[in-house]
This record gives C-alpha cells, structure tokens and sequence, in this order.
C-alpha cells in the first residue's frame, strides 16, 4: 500500500512541476533559514558549558548599597576569594582574575598585548584550560611566570619550544611555564595569556579593601553543593567579614554568586567578558519559525487550491473501498515526501551557505554543531510536514465520491476563505519584517548622524587616538612629545587624557557643592586630561572658562562639568555652580566651566554626569586633530615622530569615528540579519502567491473568456485578477503595522537616543511588499487576460 | 439480493428542495442484469449512487442481502463497498497516475490481499479483459474503449457480487461500446449481478429487465421477452 502511495506521490509531483518546485523550494530555503538560526541559537547557548565543571562553577558578583542606591558591579574585591575558600566549605576553589594589558618584548621586537590576563594558580582546577606544555598545577605558582596561549607562543617564538622561554613586560621578564590550547571561541572568558597574579605588587588596597573591585572572582563549588543553599549563607558570610567595615563606611556590600550557565546570555550584568544577546536569540527564533511557517503556508494553500486535480482520484480510491484514513494518510505521505525532499536540499544549501554565515556572524559554525543529530532533523521533517499537509489532508480525503466524480464540485471553493486568511499572515509577517528592517537602519541612521556634541570631524581634521598605555616614559615628557606633534603641518591640535569617547571610561566617587554650600557625594565620569582637552575635542562651553592654566591657582585644580552634572546637583543655572567645590578621586578643586552635554558612549547609553578635572595625571592617551589630505603620507611622518619620541611604545593609534562607529556593529549586524530575513520571507511569501496565482488564472479562464465576448478590455481584465491581492496585502499591512510598531518600539527602547517610528517606514513597507505581489501575480494575470477566448470557452 | 421500498432522495440547496427520487421500490435478484434508463435529471445517476453505496437516501428502506443498510454510516457503507461491489464509470475514473496495472490492483491493496494473490487476480481479470499486454501503459496513453476495458477489470477484480455500471458506453464510438457491452454480459454470464444506467435502447437490450424512471418515479418495469444470448 505504501508503495502505492509512494508511486502516486512521486508521479504527481512529476507531472506537476511547477508545484513541487514552488513548494519544495519554498519549504527548503525556509528550512535552510531555519537550520542557519538554530545554528546560531545553539552555538550562543553553548558558551561556557565546555568547562568539565561547568556546572558547579559560579561567579561572584558585588553590590554596594547606600542611602537606598545599588552599584551594581560584576567586578569584585582582591580579598572575596581567599575569604571565600578559608570561610565556606562548600568552596573547593576560588580564584582571581584581573584584566591587564601590556607592550611585551621577545627579543628586540615589542607586541602590544590588550587581552592579559592576572591569575591565581588554580585557574586550571576551576576551567577546563588545557595545557600542551607545563604543568597546571604548578605554571602560576611563582611571580613572573606566563602561561601563554597557543597562538600567542606561536607568534613569538614559532615552532621552538616555548617553555622556560623570557618573555619581558618592561624591565620585569616573565618566564613561560607552559602553554594552553587556545581560549574557545564559546567563552566568555577571552585572553592571549595569563600572567601569575602574584606578578603584581600589592598596592596596599587590593587584597584587604572591602570597597574597591577591581577583580573578577570565580568559585567552584564541591560536587553536591545545592546553590541556593550556598547563595543563602553569603549574608552571614561578608557580616562576619566585613560588617564593621560596612558600617563605618555606611555603606552596605553585598555578595552574589551567579551560575557559570547563565553568565554570557542571561546576566543583567554588563562587563566584563563577552556578553550574548538574549533578546536577539529569541527574536531570531521566532522569525525562523515565521519564516517556516510562509514555508508550510505555501504548501497547505497550493495543495488545498489544487484540490480538484486530485479529487477524482480521491472519488475512485473511496469508491473501490478506500477509508477516509487511508486517504489522509495518502496525503500526509505525500507532504512528508517532500519535506524530506526539501531538507536534503536545505543542508546542501546550509552547507554552501555556511562560509558566509560564518564571515557574517563571526561565529565558525558547521552543520555538525546542530546537535540535534538524525533525529532531531527527522523530527523537523516530520513537525514540516504534518503542518504543511494536516490541512490538504484532512480536506481531500474528506471529498464525497459522488461529487468529485459527477464533476458537481465547485472547485477551488474549498478553503478559499482559509487560503486568502493564510496570504494575509504570509504578508503581515513580510511587512512587519520589511518595516522592521527599516526601523532598525534608520535608528542606526540617526545614531551615526547625530550630533554627538564634539567635533569627530572638523574642517581642522578628524581626531585620531594614541595609546600609550600610561608608560611612564612617555607621562614625564607629555609636553615635549605634544610640541613634537604640533610641529607637523598637518596636525592642527594635540591634547591628551585618562580616557576618550567610545574607549572605557572611569568612573569616580566625590564630592561636590550643592546650593545650600553644602558638600554632599556625587558620582561622575571622570576625564583626566591635560588643559587644551576641551578646545581639541571642540566642546561647547556654556558657562565659565574653558579650561586653561591660568584658571586654576597653585593649590586647586579646575573642574569642567558637563550639563547633566550641573542638572543632577541641583543648579537650574550652569553658571551659578561656577565657583563651587568639587572634589574626586582626592583632587580638590573648583568648578570653572560648564559645557554642553557630549556622548562618550554609543547612543544607546544616556549622557552621565561627567567632571573634566585639568591635572595632567594618569594619562593613557594622546588624541591628535589631523588633517586627512595625504593621510598615509602623515601617518608614517607621526609614526616616525612617535619612534623617535617613545621609541619603547608601538604606535597604536585609532580614528575616534571608527571606534565610535563601532558601538553599533551588533546593532548594524542586527539590522542585516533582519534584512536578509525579511527578503527571505518576502521571497518564499512570493513563491506561493504565484502559485495560487497561476492556479487562479487558470480556474478563472472561463470568467475570463465570458468576460472577453462581452467586451472587457484587458487593462479591466488584469485589475480583475489582481484586485484581491490588493485586498490581501492591504489587509497584511493592517494586522502587521501595529504588531511591527510595538515589537519595534520595545527594541528602540534599549536606546538612550532614539528615532520616533513614524507612519512613512510603515507605508514603504507595505508598498514594496504590494510591488513585488504585483510584480509576481500580474505576469499570470495578463497571460490569461491576453487568452483566445475561443480557446477558453471551447470547455463545457 | 436487493431490495429497496419507498426509496426517495431528496436535495436541498438554497432553501430549494429538489426531489431526485420519489417512492422507489425495486427488487433485484442475484445473478439478474438491469438496465435503467429515463430522460436526463429523471434520477437514474442517484438511484445507481444510492444503490452503489456512494450517497445515502432521505427516506425508505435499502435492504441489501435482507439487511437494511439505508441508515449505514460511510465508514459502514465504505466497509461493504469493498469487495461487494465493483463501478464502472462514463468517464472510465482511471487515476491518471497510476498504471493499467495499478489501477486494476488497487481494490485488492484496499483489501488487504498479499502480493502473491494480489497478482494473480489482477493479471487474471486483466486477461479477461483483453488488457494483459497494456498493463504497464498509463491511461492516458490508451483508447477509450481500451480505458473502459481496464475500468471493468477493475470493477471484477475483487469478484464483486455487484456490479454497477453508469452510462459504460456514454464516452464511447458504437465499435468500442458494442465491445464493453459483451464484456459486461459475459461477466453477467458468469454469475455477476448488473445494474446498469443507460440512455442508450441498444444497451438496454444485453439487460434481463428495464426500469423507466420518469422524475424520480418507476414509471415501468420491461421484463425482456428472449432470454438472453450471445449474439453470433
């Protein structure tokens, strides 16, 4: 029976080419789509679960509470993990990692090195690190040992044996005691090297302070320790620790431990370590899905408008004693066939497509990581199939022989209403992907183009950044290097700074003075820099001075503070807080000015209270205003005054329209993602409409015929057999605009800075998505308007 | 065998109430060869339907081997379809998709019969038929007569005690429906019960019996004076 039912499939399918394609090719590349998200899906929730212990690994997180405010942070004290293992038994191990970077010399050449990290010796206990070389229970142990990655020992010493090697950070040479297989992608966790945290010398505060965190803490707990447990008896812990030390500061601490499982996607939590996108993961799922669902869509409306092709045979089958499950199972076979059919065509595409997903994503995916295995894929080609072929196969089997085979069945009747119902959900989820698209670009529009409140880019240049990772070297001769950069023709300002938009930023604790002459706490960003910072980036002052030497006397620096600051303290007026006391990170001073309000960070974040504080210390970067006429010709002369002037630093340098360009990569990927989604959508959506068209067309060519002898013109006939998809769309777009426009609004919500979505993006959705039906529907439309009608009416 | 009392049918569409059949009562016996005929829309097609199992009737009685089957659900009907009873149709009703072959086997594949018995039966009634070396030709690429020829061979496969035959010669030339016609009377020799719609009075004559239908009424019931024989 099978058999037959195999060999009635397979033929109809061949002779009717046209539908198997339009519908094999649609439920393909929805599926193909469909493997490509899970792709991605299962490789974001991959991350960290490689670790062996993954399971019992948490990481300490610290809040501090005061007057009824909580700082968040997921950096924690020096002194938290020692306390940790000495105090809670449930504690096998708790180590300490501290980000670092450095200019690392092997031999004569230098590398700059960001992604260092510090680290207790039982690293290698806690995570699943691996080591080629070395031994793990003893690589971190002495001061000055470094475990290198293998990329890293790669690039300095080639294919030698690394081991027992110098690597050296300044004047203190670091011997490498062994070497790890690479940090996998799906890690948090990111680094090229671990330096043994005993390295560092203490600067008295980080193994004893309660209050600063600087450090990130990881515990692995003994097999069987119940977390919630664990997490219950952290109060009575840092009571016991640090409660008088809390009290005396009145400040609360509080200590959290979090699963290494939730760590990348679902902490609230932003730094440190690479962080995944919860939100973005289901949105891409549910789009999949929509997308599979156009897919299935297609089938159930082809298959259902194609009914009276099939319903003599049904007719015969009941006559010669056919039950009704017999038929259905006919059917249902026949739409498993081509679902089957159609996922061997969508791993072929998967598998072409994978190089270019993978270059798109940055991710390095392969079909192997689906994880779901044979049966997983049987299973989607069953789920597809069912969906697609549940309806067709329920309605032909439920055909009455008398009927289908006296001819008195009204053809294509049958689950009209059901089939224009489902075009509508087909088009709702085209326009509200298109609109989406849009929503997402003009919101990266608006960011790129807003006035960010300084002046990346100036008739005096563009900024350009240059890290000299606060060499001390270079901090005693700031002066002398600047004057060395003016000098150039081309370099029309030079200032420099603890930290500059777009590159991390510091935040400090202080004081300032409110109205009633009172000083009282207050928090800031603070920029560290050096007098000419406000006219180099060409802040706005709008009230008091810009920053220069003869506004601050010997004993108190000067303060710039940006509008919100002034706002946050208290002042309706900038300038009546000119004058006022200000202290942060134990400089005392005086506000002397205040400027308008400019981002530091991508558009996504707020304007935070922010204090220019002029002292010249700490300074990490130099930012040059560089006229861009010749620039590699400027560039390699900059380079040359940077070796000259600090020969023991790379030149490392950044354009600050780049970098803050960058802020929006993932909303810039978001958005070209989506965009290849919806004309995904849009196409398979396509698919079927011409295939209903087609079918239409083809039942309607007696109207037409009938029509024609009585004299309609084909302009009149081509509106006829187009105005329905008129209707449908415009339905769509009713049901999709609203949907579109809350799931959007939700999403711009994550930005400080954002557009208001109007009508237009709507409208143009809607528009281009009437276009390309038209496009696809009026080509059947004209060929059956175009008909002899003789050849029409010939029938009956 | 069969045996039908104030059989009616009526339709209903629109608010419309259409009589097909009015008051029938008939009694065929095994192994008899009936012919109905009427002017078009006189209820033939829905007494052969009714009759066939293919549609149920509004009212009155249908006793089929002395059981009354008129209120059958199609699951039931479905049930003594199978096997009982074999259709020939105008319009052959050949799935396009399946071979000469296939078609003949599929009653026996709703059946249930192995694969052995299933070719045995199937090449036999297509040898009856005159067909066995067309078996692996789709319908289309056959005759009319040819495609009526495989439509009975499907009709006799499961040796069915019943066959139904509407308008066999309808879509056929003289030559080909002379042919299906002596084939319906030597299976009718052989046993089977026939009951037939014709319009045409040539056809009417290889039956045992005529009943006129005149809107939905017998209106006469012509018992054939000569016994049947084969015409030389």
């Amino acid at each position: 029976m099978w058999k037959n039912y195999l060999l009635t499939a397979l033929r109809t399918l061949r002779r009717q080419k046209l539908y198997g394609l339009l519908n094999g090719a649609g439920l393909a590349v929805g599926m193909a789509c469909c493997l490509l998200i899970v792709l991605f899906i299962v490789d974001e929730v991959r991350v960290d679960r490689f670790h062996e212990r993954a399971d019992r690994i948490v990481r300490m997180q610290t809040d501090f509470v005061s007057d009824g405010e909580v700082d968040q942070n997921s950096f924690t004290q020096g002194i938290l993990a020692p306390a940790l293992e000495a105090d809670l038994p449930e504690v096998e191990h708790a180590i300490r990692l501290l980000d670092g970077s450095a200019v690392l010399r092997v031999g004569d050449i230098r590398y700059q090195e960001d992604d260092l990290m510090y680290a207790d010796p039982a690293v290698f206990d806690v995570f699943s690190f691996p080591l080629n070389a070395g031994d793990p229970q003893t690589a971190l142990v002495q001061p000055n040992s470094v475990v290198l990655t293998t990329s890293l020992a790669q690039k300095y010493f080639g294919d030698a044996d690394p081991l027992g090697e110098i690597v050296m950070d300044g004047q203190r040479p670091l011997t490498v005691t062994g070497v790890m297989t690479d940090v996998p992608r799906q890690s948090h966790l990111q680094f090229s090297a671990l330096v043994s945290l005993n390295t560092l010398s203490d600067p008295g505060w980080f193994y004893t302070n309660w209050f600063s965190v600087t450090f990130r803490t990881y515990a692995l707990l003994r097999a069987g320790t119940d977390l919630a447990a664990f997490q219950r008896k952290l109060p009575a812990f840092i009571e016991q620790r640090a409660g008088d030390a809390m009290r005396e500061q009145n400040e609360e601490v509080v200590v959290l431990a979090e699963p290494l499982r939730d760590v990348y996607l679902h902490s609230d939590r932003g730094l440190p370590g690479e962080r995944g996108n919860l939100a973005a993961l289901i949105m891409f799922g549910a789009v999949a899905l929509f997308i599979l669902l156009i897919a299935c869509v297609n089938f159930t409306n082809l298959a259902t408008a194609r009914s009276m092709t099939r319903a003599k045979e049904v007719g015969v089958r009941k006559t010669l004693g056919a039950p009704r499950t017999s038929l259905a199972l006919q059917f249902l076979a026949e739409a498993l066939l081509l679902s089957a059919a159609s996922m061997v065509v969508a791993l072929g595409l998967v598998q072409a497509i994978l190089p270019a997903f993978n270059r798109f994503t940055e991710k390095s995916v392969a079909l192997g990581d689906l994880g779901l295995g044979l049966f997983g894929l049987v299973g989607l080609v069953f789920a597809v199939g069912l969906l697609a072929g549940a309806y067709p196969a329920l309605m032909l089997s439920g055909f009455r022989p008398v009927e289908v085979l006296k001819g008195r069945f009204s053809t294509g009747r049958q689950g009209r209403a059901l089939r224009q119902g489902l075009v509508v959900v087909q088009f709702s989820l085209s326009v509200a992907l298109i609109a989406a698209t849009g929503i997402v670009f003009s919101q990266l529009q608006f960011m790129q183009n807003r006035d960010l409140g300084f002046a990346l880019d100036s008739p005096d240049g563009q900024l350009l950044a240059l890290d000299f990772g606060g060499d001390e070297a270079v901090q005693a001769n700031l002066g002398s290097i600047k004057d060395r950069f003016l000098a150039h023709p081309s370099v029309t300002g030079v200032t420099s700074s603890l930290t500059v938009p777009a590159g991390g930023h510091a935040e400090a604790g202080g004081v300032l003075e409110r109205q009633d002459g009172e000083l009282r706490d207050f928090g800031v960003e603070a920029y560290l820099v050096d007098t000419s910072f406000v006219s180099v980036y060409g802040l706005e002052i709008i009230a008091g001075a810009a920053l220069n030497a003869a506004a601050t006397s010997d004993s108190l620096v000067a303060y710039v503070l940006n509008e919100t600051a002034v706002r946050k303290a208290g002042y309706a007026d900038p300038a009546a807080i000119l004058g006022k006391r200000a202290q942060f990170w134990g400089y005392e001073g005086e506000v002397v000015g205040v400027v308008r309000d400019f981002h530091t960070k991508g558009l996504q974040e707020a304007v935070a209270p922010l204090a220019i504080v002029a002292t010249g210390d700490f300074q990490q970067l130099f930012t040059l205003r560089v006229r861009t006429a010749d620039l590699p010709r400027t560039l390699a002369e900059l380079e040359a005054i940077w070796a000259e002037a600090a020969p023991q630093r790379p030149f490392s340098y950044r354009f600050l329209d780049e970098t803050f360009g960058a802020q929006y990569a993932s909303e810039r990927r978001f958005g070209r993602l989506f965009g290849v989604l919806a004309g995904l959508a849009v196409f398979i959506a396509c698919l079927g409409l011409f295939g209903l068209a087609a079918f239409s067309a083809a039942q309607r060519t007696k109207e037409v015929g009938i029509r024609k002898v009585l004299g309609a013109s084909v302009p009149h006939l081509v509106r006829l057999l187009t105005q329905d998809v008129v209707r449908l769309v415009g339905l769509a777009f009713l049901v999709a605009a609203p949907l579109a426009y809350l799931a959007m609004d939700r999403w711009l919500e994550a930005f400080a800075y954002r557009i208001d979505i109007g009508p237009t993006v709507f409208l143009l959705a809607g528009a281009l998505t009437l276009l390309v039906a038209l496009a696809t529907v009026s080509m059947q439309a004209l060929r059956a308007a175009t008909a002899d009608p003789v050849q029409s009416l010939r029938y009956e | 065998m069969i045996q039908t009392i104030d059989l009616s049918k009526v339709y209903t569409a629109d608010e419309v109430e259409t009589t097909a059949l009015n008051n029938v009562s008939l009694e065929i016996k095994s192994g008899e060869f009936i012919a109905i005929m009427g002017p078009s829309g006189c209820g033939k097609s829905t007494l052969l339907n009714i009759l066939g199992l293919l549609d149920t009737p509004s009212g009155g009685q249908y006793l089929f081997d002395g059981t009354d089957i008129s209120g059958y659900s199609e699951r039931q009907r479905s049930q003594l379809r199978k096997g009982t009873l074999g259709f020939v149709f105008q319009s052959f009703n050949l799935i396009d998709e399946l071979t000469v072959y296939e078609n003949v086997e599929l009653p026996l594949l709703y059946l249930g019969l192995n694969g052995d018995e299933r070719k045995a039966r199937t090449e036999a009634a297509l040898d009856r038929v005159g067909m066995a070396h067309r078996r692996k030709h789709f319908p289309q690429q056959l005759s009319g007569g040819q495609q009526q020829r495989v439509a009975i061979a499907r009709a006799v496969v499961a040796s069915p005690q019943l066959i139904l035959a509407d308008e066999p010669t309808g879509n056929l030339d003289s030559q080909h429906g002379d042919e299906v016609m002596k084939l319906l009377a030597e299976l009718n020799e052989a046993g089977a019960t026939i009951i037939m719609v014709t319009h045409s009075p040539a056809d009417a004559e290889f039956a045992h019996r005529i009943v006129y239908l005149f809107d939905g009424h017998v209106v006469s019931e012509n018992f054939m004076q000569k016994e049947y024989a084969l015409p030389s």
